[in-house]
Order: structure tokens, then C-alpha cells, then sequence
């Protein structure tokens, strides 16, 4: 079931179109990395389908509804760019400040949950003004949780955290997709942090959808060749081309051979075994993710 | 939208810019009428002028004339010259624009597509915030003559009650245009100049000059800060409440509606 589907999304801000003719899909369980330069349109999309911004044309749905539904949109925690909260306030007031507004039952047993889950402590008095930008950002996700939501729309949620506070958030964001089945839209610029996460990917560029594209159908794109070393290279290279009739591999002056085709690797070990030939590596090269998704964005700049 | 309001509600009594408010409304109201039992009190008078200070025939006239006052002229000239919608239209822009400027408003109108829920709640909420404002204020006015030994004619419950509701309705519309104003601006700084301008009456003063030089029809007198001056007057007591209600009536659905349109309009 598609929890987001957009058909055509348009948004245009005087003569620019920050979101073109979208075509968006994410499915239920989906940890969706949306990836785009500064600029491309990724929290203009998010804002669209939260509700914040009326799109220009075009439509959104989720969970098969209008975004309007307010059924619909009760099923949805978001945390759009800096996270909105009173700096006034305690953290545990804000969040029981989005609890009256959610009208919950026992808020005060739910926000103290969500503050657990998030990390921080419920008996914090101080003002969110006082927080790191750490703190915010878990109270922010912790305001996109309240509610029991089964979507949540992440714009930058590791933005300015430490690596312990990335680590933490990555396995918090991991454990509530496992756990609660949460389906989760994440927009981010630290693509290396998004691969470890994400099970589908969309990559957006001056608004329009470039690709998208699951991680297995990732994994299988950015496989180069086959990397193999043995202590006969020339029968090695020869055995190989007769039995698994290869057309496009290349023998390194360094003694390794390259296979640019999708042969499967325990076939080739096993073929070398027989002949009794010593394997002394057997490994498959992959791109790099971040080069792919640079590429695909039209290049390395400002990303 | 009652979840709204409960939420508005909640965060008014837990801000400190309302505290600020009724606090500053407070300490302002108590200086007023330390300044008017000094002035009203002839001994007072005579031990300034033994001390040299020029004390001239208008200020025994003044001196007088406070002593003559009731209850209810002392406090309309005091709440009359437009300090509550001053204190109103700021405390009300500051508590809007914090929406805005926290970013919360994100959250809220994530949760709830109907724009004008959030526009209905803060207008109860402004007819809320303006009446503790007045109510607070008519107390003190009441209480803090006695305070200091200063006792002005009294007046019947039933016209300070009339004099309370009459204030409440102009003050809740110009709550309104404050309202009105952030919601298309999204600025503090605006809010807060304008509730200075138009509730100190300045915009009154300048339109009354504007239409006398063009030879327009008295508009002026149907603008917020002249309805507050007009609510009562020494001689007459509280004056014809048909022109503050319509006033009030007019322009607050005149703010509404562009609160309304502001919301529905822009994105957030």
C-alpha cells in the first residue's frame, strides 16, 4: 500500500518552480531517503505533503487520502527544517502543549513516554531556549512521535547532533520502524548516514524526481565488477571464458582480474576449485553510494 | 478547535510575556494614581510650593478636579487614554507572533488543515486576553485609591459593571487588528508599533486633521481609540452604546476576515 503517493506536484513560487510535475511514491515500511542539492525542492515536497504549503498543481495523497484529511493527517508526526518549539517553555511543556492540541487522553503518561523514547529526561526544567541544538532536535522528533503517528516526515533530522547523538538517532529512527512499523520519510544531506537507514530511495533535482530506486536495486547499480586474484592468472582468465563464455572482463598488469559482468561469485569460486586453482581474493567492487546519488544529482556541488 | 483553544489558553497562563503585561499594566496603573493623589491632595500642594516648585492656578484647578472626581472618572481618565490598547495590542502580537517565530505554528497547522480554526481560536482567545486586561485593570483602579487613602465618589456596581463591558468590546477589536496584523506581517516589531500608533491615538489625530483640511465626514470617531475615549464622559456617564457596538461589530469583522484571508492565503 502506497502511504504517499503524489501525482504531478507542482509548487511555483512567483516565476520558479520549486517542486515540478513530483511523482512520488513511498510505500508502507519504507524508510525513504529523499535526496536533492540545497535548493532542489526536498522541504518545499515535504511542506506539501504536511500541509504547510497548497501546492500549485498537482495532488498528494496519503494513506489513499487527501492531504486535507484530517484522519489522515492525525497519522502523520513531522519535523519540517528547525524543529517548532516555544524557547520559553520546557521541553516537557511543549510537548504537553502538542498534547492538548492533539486533545490525548493522559497526556501527561504520553509525553513523558515520548521524552524516555527521545532520550531526554522528563524532569528537565530548563527552557528549550537553553537546550543544545541536540536536545531540540530529539524534542523535535519527540513532537513528531506524540500522537502515536504510522508516518513520519523527517526534514534534516540529524542536523547539527554529534556523532553519538547521529548513532543515537539512527538506531532510534531503525528501532521504530522495526518496532512500531513506522513508515519514515527522511530528507537529509549526510548521504552516507541516510544509506545506512534507508530502504528506498528518491532522488530530486530542480524539483523533478530524478530516480528512485530501492537499496537492493542500489546495491545491484553500484556493483562495478568482480575483483578476483589467484596464483595462475592466464588460466584463470582462460578457464573463465570458456565456461562462463565472458565477453567484457580485463586482466590487470597487477595480476587481478576484473569481470564487468553479473556473473555469480560462488560459481566462479567454484570453477576455480575444481581446476585446483588457489583463490587469493574473490570480492565485488561497488561504487561508492555517495558518487552515485552526486551523479545522479547532477554533480558534486553544493550538496 | 477547542483542542486549540485549550492549548492557547494553556500557553497564555504558562508565558511570561502575559505576566510581563499584567505586571507592567500594574506597576504603570499604581504610579498613575500615586501621581493623581499627589496632584488631588492640597496639602501635598502646599508643601511642593514651600519647596519651590511653581505651582499655577491651572494645577489648583486640576488639583480640584481630581478631588471631585467618582470612581469612574478617575479610571476612564486613566484606562481612557488608550494605555490598555497599548498594553493589549502588544501583549496580543507577542503572543500571536510566537507562533511564528518559534516555528510551533508548523505543528499546528500540520495537525489541523482548517486554517480558520486557528484564526477562531485567537480571536476567543484575544476577547479573553483584552478581557483580563480590563477586568484586572477596573480592579486596581477600584482598589488602589483606597490603598493609598484616596477616596473618589463611589459609583453603583452596575455602571462599573457597564463601564467594564463597554471597555472590553473595543479593546477585544483592537486585540483583533493586532491579530490581523502578525497574521500578514509574521512581524513583532509591526505589531508593536502600530498598537502604540493606532492606541495612543495618534491615528485618530491624524485622520481628524486629514478629514478637517479635505472636509470629510468625522471618520474619526468611529475608529477604536476614539470608541474607547467615548465610552464615558464625566457629564453624561457612559455614552450611547449603539456607536461602540457598531464600531466594535465593524472592525472586528473587518480584522477577522482579513486574519482569515492571511491564514488561507499564505503558506506557512
Amino acid at each position: 500500500m502506497a502511504v504517499i503517493q503524489t501525482m504531478g506536484l507542482s509548487k511555483r513560487y512567483k516565476d520558479n518552480w520549486a517542486v515540478d510535475h513530483l511523482d512520488l511514491r513511498v510505500e508502507q515500511g519504507d524508510i525513504y531517503g529523499f535526496i536533492g542539492r540545497n535548493g532542489a525542492g526536498k522541504s518545499t515536497t515535504l511542506k506539501l505533503l504536511c500541509g504547510l504549503a497548497r501546492p500549485t498543481r498537482g495532488e498528494a495523497l496519503i494513506f489513499g487520502k487527501p492531504i486535507q484529511d484530517p484522519v489522515a493527517r492525525r497519522q502523520v508526526g513531522t519535523l519540517i527544517e528547525q524543529p517548532g518549539l516555544y524557547p520559553d517553555l520546557s521541553g516537557r511543556e511543549n510537548l504537553r502543549l502538542y498534547a492538548t492540541l492533539l486533545g490525548l487522553d493522559s497526556p501527561a503518561r504520553q509525553v513523558d513516554e515520548i521524552l524516555e523514547t527521545v532520550g531526554l529526561s522528563p524532569k528537565e526544567k530548563k527552557p528549550v531556549k537553553h537546550y543544545s541544538m541536540g536536545m531540540k532536535q530529539r524534542l523535535g522528533v519527540g513532537v513528531a512521535l506524540l500522537g502515536g503517528p504510522d508516518l513520519l516526515l523527517l526534514d534534516e533530522p540529524i542536523n547539527g547532533l554529534d556523532p553519538e547523538g547521529i548513532r543515537e538517532m539512527r538506531e532510534l529512527l531503525l528501532r521504530l520502524n522495526r518496532e512500531r512499523g513506522l513508515t519514515l520519510l527522511i530528507s537529509s544531506h549526510i548521504l552516507g548516514e541516510l544509506s545506512k537507514i534507508a530502504t528506498r530511495y528518491g532522488i530530486i533535482q530542480q524539483g523533478r524526481m530524478v530516480e528512485e530506486i530501492t537499496s537492493g536495486e542500489l546495491a545491484q547499480k553500484c556493483t562495478d565488477y568482480l575483483r578476483l586474484q589467484t596464483d595462475q592468472t592466464r588460466k584463470t582468465a582462460a578457464l573463465l571464458e570458456r565456461d562462463l563464455h565472458l565477453s567484457r572482463w580485463e586482466m590487470r598488469p597487477e595480476g587481478e582480474i576484473r569481470i564487468y559482468e553479473a556473473v555469480d561469485a560462488k560459481t566462479v569460486g567454484r570453477i576455480l576449485i575444481q581446476a585446483g586453482i588457489a583463490v587469493e581474493e574473490l570480492s565485488l567492487h561497488r561504487q561508492d553510494l555517495e558518487s552515485y546519488f552526486l551523479e545522479r544529482m547532477g554533480g558534486a556541488d553544493h550538496v | 478547535m477547542f483542542n486549540m483553544l485549550r492549548m492557547d489558553l494553556r500557553r497564555l497562563f504558562k508565558s511570561r510575556s502575559f505576566s510581563i503585561i499584567l505586571g507592567v499594566t500594574a506597576v504603570l496603573l499604581m504610579m498613575v494614581t500615586v501621581m493623581a493623589y499627589a496632584i488631588a491632595d492640597p496639602e501635598m500642594m502646599d508643601a511642593m510650593e514651600a519647596q519651590g516648585a511653581e505651582i499655577i492656578e491651572s494645577d489648583r484647578m486640576m488639583s480640584e478636579y481630581i478631588q471631585n472626581m467618582s470612581q469612574l472618572d478617575l479610571m476612564h481618565e486613566t484606562l481612557g487614554s488608550g494605555f490598555l490598547l497599548v498594553m493589549t495590542g502588544i501583549g496580543m502580537t507577542l503572543f500571536v507572533n510566537g507562533d511564528f517565530s518559534s516555528g510551533f505554528i508548523k505543528n499546528i497547522c500540520c495537525i489541523n488543515s482548517r486554517r480558520r480554526d486557528y484564526v477562531l481560536s485567537k480571536i476567543t482567545l484575544a476577547g479573553i486576553y483584552s478581557g483580563i486586561i480590563t477586568v484586572l485593570s477596573v480592579l486596581l483602579m477600584l482598589l488602589l485609591p483606597v490603598l493609598i487613602h484616596m477616596y473618589p465618589a463611589p459609583d453603583s456596581i452596575s455602571q462599573i459593571l457597564r463601564y467594564v463591558l463597554w471597555m472590553w468590546l473595543p479593546h477585544w477589536a483592537f486585540a483583533l487588528m493586532t491579530l490581523a496584523l502578525v497574521l500578514l506581517t509574521r512581524s513583532t516589531t509591526l505589531g508593536i508599533i502600530l498598537s502604540l500608533v493606532a492606541g495612543s491615538g495618534l491615528t485618530v489625530a491624524l485622520v481628524g486633521m486629514l478629514g478637517r483640511l479635505l472636509r470629510w465626514p468625522p471618520l474619526e470617531q468611529y475608529f477604536l481609540a476614539a470608541a474607547v475615549k467615548g465610552v464615558y464622559t464625566p457629564e453624561s456617564g457612559i455614552t450611547p452604546i449603539q456607536t461602540i457596538l457598531a464600531c466594535t461589530l465593524a472592525w472586528a469583522v473587518l480584522y477577522g476576515m482579513g486574519s482569515l484571508l492571511s491564514m488561507e492565503k499564505r503558506d506557512i
